[in-house]
């Protein structure tokens, strides 16, 4: 079985890569363009010709397992650590799938392709600069990009049932008066609430090298637009197996459809002044994961000695990632505030006191 | 059916109960659970007081299952129960506002039982405030009667004296300062010239004017001159009135008319305070006018009086004017604000906005944080009820009586705030006032 797959253009043999804005295969040589279904064959049967891939020794380097493919096109060494399913070679550039990483049991259930392309990812991060005042004004005009890369993150997607019971107490004020008196009204109400909530594909994180919280933050994911997982899609971009088992991610999904259960739950006791939760009891059923694709663009950047990293929703364009802070401008804009606020405050009570005879 | 039945069983047995609590030596019976412990005690002590010291029974009770009939029923059968035929009844339904107040036959006048009644709704904030004020005009009227009771020797030696629980908090019994008060002999006094009714343009009375003859004529010159000198620093007239008598007017309207229709006060607004020392009624009133009504509240007149009024008591009189003034003053002064004081102040509020401000501009910069819920991968349909149900188990109603704002004020020691209000010219006239 071969490790490295490359799909070749069948006009000029160039290496096609998957194109986001066209969603098709398309070869930066000669610009044709092929159907993505029709090379589904090619991932179970790959052309004889084609070399084979070295599962050389895997070579340990820093603790962290590392495999060793040689290019089919130059016959360079790959060297790629243990979750790397797609890359390019370090030496022709060309676009290379392993695909032993994707096959057999470790073949994904589903895979969203990328359709945010590299130059709307670009231009999402210079968006994400917008309005921010206290960005440095170095990082965002001599800013360069370090590095951007599409990768395919694999998630585990959890489908469950949530039965949730809780119970409330809520309470009510009125107030209202005669001619001598004034009343006020403490009404005291108990709830209780079940109710039945559908969880479908909510992903959880299962790549360790990506952060987790952001992934959660350039959620969601529309995976009504998921395909079959294909090889084909990888080729031009980055891709990693899982290295974080279903079961160690399925805490994390547990808990935020605990949380949502709990909230929609709260939800439906509307009409009281005030609710406070006395207990809400949520059991899960039905439990199942799949295993996804999700695109995702990387991009990294360095400012002050700091690596600054922002992810890009590869199916909807949404970034994400933490800014640098100006503490020279934040100072700045405190003082200009305070003197603004306080002149305005003074204004008002001197105007106030004028009147009222204060002074 | 049943619940009239329920009604009748309730009614019944609060009579019962009633009945029996006081027959056995019990004033107050607070069926709707309105006072503190605390003060039913004070309460039964003041009830257990009189009626030693006076021999009239008055009780108290308030009962919220009562209709306005029985409520008039049971003060009849409470008195009529009474061998002694000193009792003194008066029943309260707070919820309905329902009351009746009754006596056999004799032993007061209408007019004394109205001022009972009087009493008890205008004694002040709360019910307790009222069955003081209650107790203490049946006190008074006993006393005026001759009426005389077995004394108040028992309550000496069991250690417990209203009396003095009473003068420590400076509660009800007025009149006892009343009768301390020393006796005043006109001497000197004169009628003090009734105005015209029309705000003159230049006062037409000195700062001081002591038509009750009270002040020494030695102390008047100076006094005169220090008020005026104060006046004149701070733009606001500081008067002195006394009178042998209001002649029948309210010692507030009396100071009120006699500081507009003299023309006292300056500025537009005729800014000043006026302390008006009267015989008939024994009564010391602040009448305050323009910025004197922002500067100098009704609590601070009460603060202003406490000042001089041990002397007012005693009667020696001349030393009076001059601590009102300086009273006076001193809240006039602490009314006036640095503008200093609120640059500092304005700065810290502006410093406080800037940090929330560039607090939420930093929190643009973060836009990377775990998600705790995942409302976007709930299937269609949503969430399904399966129950839904929401029950009362408790509802309690608390009630307070209004804040009186133009009059009232009342028990602590017989003083009475007059709130802002208008006076016969149409001014706008604020002050207090206390019964010497």
């Amino acid at each position: 079985m071969s490790e490295i797959i490359e799909f070749k253009c069948p006009f000029c043999g160039g290496k096609l890569e998957f194109d986001a804005s066209t969603q098709k295969m398309k070869c930066p040589y000669c610009d044709s363009e092929v159907d993505v279904a029709s090379l589904q064959g090619k991932d179970e049967a790959p052309e004889a010709e084609m070399p084979q891939a070295v599962p050389e020794e895997p070579a340990a380097d820093d603790g962290v397992e590392m495999n060793v493919y040689s290019c089919k096109s130059c016959g360079g060494e790959i060297v790629a650590d243990e979750t790397t399913g797609a890359t390019h070679c370090p030496y022709c550039g060309n676009p290379v799938v392993m695909t032993s990483k994707f096959s057999g049991s470790l073949k994904p259930d589903l895979i969203i392709p990328f359709s945010v392309t590299k130059e709307q990812a670009k231009a999402a991060l210079k968006e994400l600069y917008k309005g921010k005042k206290l960005l440095p004004k170095v990082f965002s005009e001599e800013n360069h990009l370090d590095e951007i890369k599409g990768v395919y993150v694999p998630f585990w997607l959890f489908d469950a049932v949530a039965n949730g019971i809780g119970k409330y107490k809520m309470e009510n004020l009125r107030t209202w008066s005669d001619n001598n008196f004034s009343y006020t009204e403490r009404s005291v109400f108990e709830g209780l609430r079940s109710g039945t909530l559908e969880f479908r594909n909510l992903p959880v994180d299962g790549a360790k090298k990506i952060p987790d919280d952001m992934m959660e933050s350039i959620e969601p994911f529309d995976t009504s637009k998921a395909v079959p997982f294909q090889n084909a899609f990888l080729s031009g971009f980055l891709a990693d197996k899982y290295d974080v088992q279903s079961e160690d991610c399925e805490e994390r999904a547990k808990s935020r459809i605990t949380n949502t259960t709990e909230g929609m739950l709260l939800g439906t006791v509307s009409g009281y002044g005030s609710v406070t939760k006395k207990s809400c009891d949520v059991t899960l059923s039905e439990c199942k994961s799949k295993y996804a694709l999700f695109p995702v663009w990387i991009l990294t950047t360095s400012f002050g000695g700091k690596q600054y990293l922002f992810a890009v929703n590869g199916q909807t364009g949404k970034i994400v990632g933490d800014l640098p802070e100006d503490k020279s401008l934040s100072l700045k804009y405190k003082l200009i505030y305070t003197l603004a606020a306080g002149a305005a405050v003074y204004g008002v009570g001197l105007l106030i006191m004028l009147l009222g005879g204060m002074i | 059916m049943k619940r009239v039945l329920c009604v009748l069983a309730a009614v019944m047995l609060a009579f019962t109960v009633a009945v029996t609590a006081f027959a056995d030596n019990i004033y107050v019976n607070d069926s709707s659970l309105t006072f503190y412990e605390e003060e039913l005690t004070k309460l039964e002590n003041m009830g257990g007081y009189l009626f030693a010291e006076t021999g009239i029974k008055a009780v108290f009770e308030a009962n919220n299952t009562l209709t306005e009939d029985e409520i008039t029923r049971y003060v009849q059968s409470l008195y009529s129960k009474d061998v002694s035929g000193k009792t003194v009844a008066l029943v309260i339904n707070t919820e309905l506002g329902s009351f009746d107040l009754g006596c056999p036959d004799g032993l007061f006048s209408v007019e004394e039982l109205q001022d009972f009644s009087d009493a008890f709704f205008n004694g002040g904030g709360t019910y307790y405030d009222g069955v003081c004020a209650y107790f203490e005009a049946v006190r008074t009227a006993s006393i005026a009667h001759g009426y005389e009771g077995a004394g108040v020797v028992e309550y000496e030696l069991s250690g417990i004296d209203p009396f003095g629980v009473v003068e420590d908090e400076a509660l009800p019994f007025e009149e006892q300062e009343l009768l301390e008060s020393a006796p005043y002999n006109p001497v000197n006094a004169f009628d003090i010239p009734e105005p015209e009714h029309r705000i003159p343009s230049e006062r037409l009375q000195p700062r001081l004017l002591d038509g009750a003859g009270i002040i020494s004529d030695s102390k008047e010159e100076e006094i005169t001159r220090k008020l005026d000198e104060l006046s004149e620093k701070y733009k606001f007239d500081f008067a002195v009135v006394t009178a042998a008598t209001t002649y029948g007017k309210e010692p507030m309207d009396f100071a009120d008319d006699y500081y507009d229709y003299n023309g006292f006060g300056q500025g537009k607004n005729r800014d000043g305070v006026l302390l008006l020392i009267s015989m008939d009624p024994r009564m010391v009133w602040i009448s305050t006018c323009g910025k004197g009504t922002k500067a100098i509240s009704t609590s601070d007149t009460d603060e202003i009086i406490d000042l001089f009024f041990d002397d007012v008591v005693n009667a020696e009189f001349d030393n009076v004017p001059l601590t009102f003034a300086d009273g006076a003053v001193r809240e006039l002064k602490s009314f006036r604000t640095n503008p200093l004081k609120l640059l500092v102040v304005a700065v810290i509020i502006g410093f406080i906005i800037a940090s929330g401000m560039v607090s939420s501009m930093r929190k643009k910069l973060k836009s990377v944080h775990l998600r705790a819920a995942a409302p976007d991968y709930v299937a269609e349909g949503g969430l399904k009820l399966l129950m839904n149900d929401d029950r009362l188990v408790d509802s309690i109603v608390n009630k307070s009586v209004k804040a009186q704002t133009t009059s009232g004020g009342g028990s602590r020691t017989g003083g009475s705030g007059g709130g802002i209000h208008t006076s016969s010219s149409g001014t706008s006239h604020g002050g207090g006032g206390r019964r010497f």
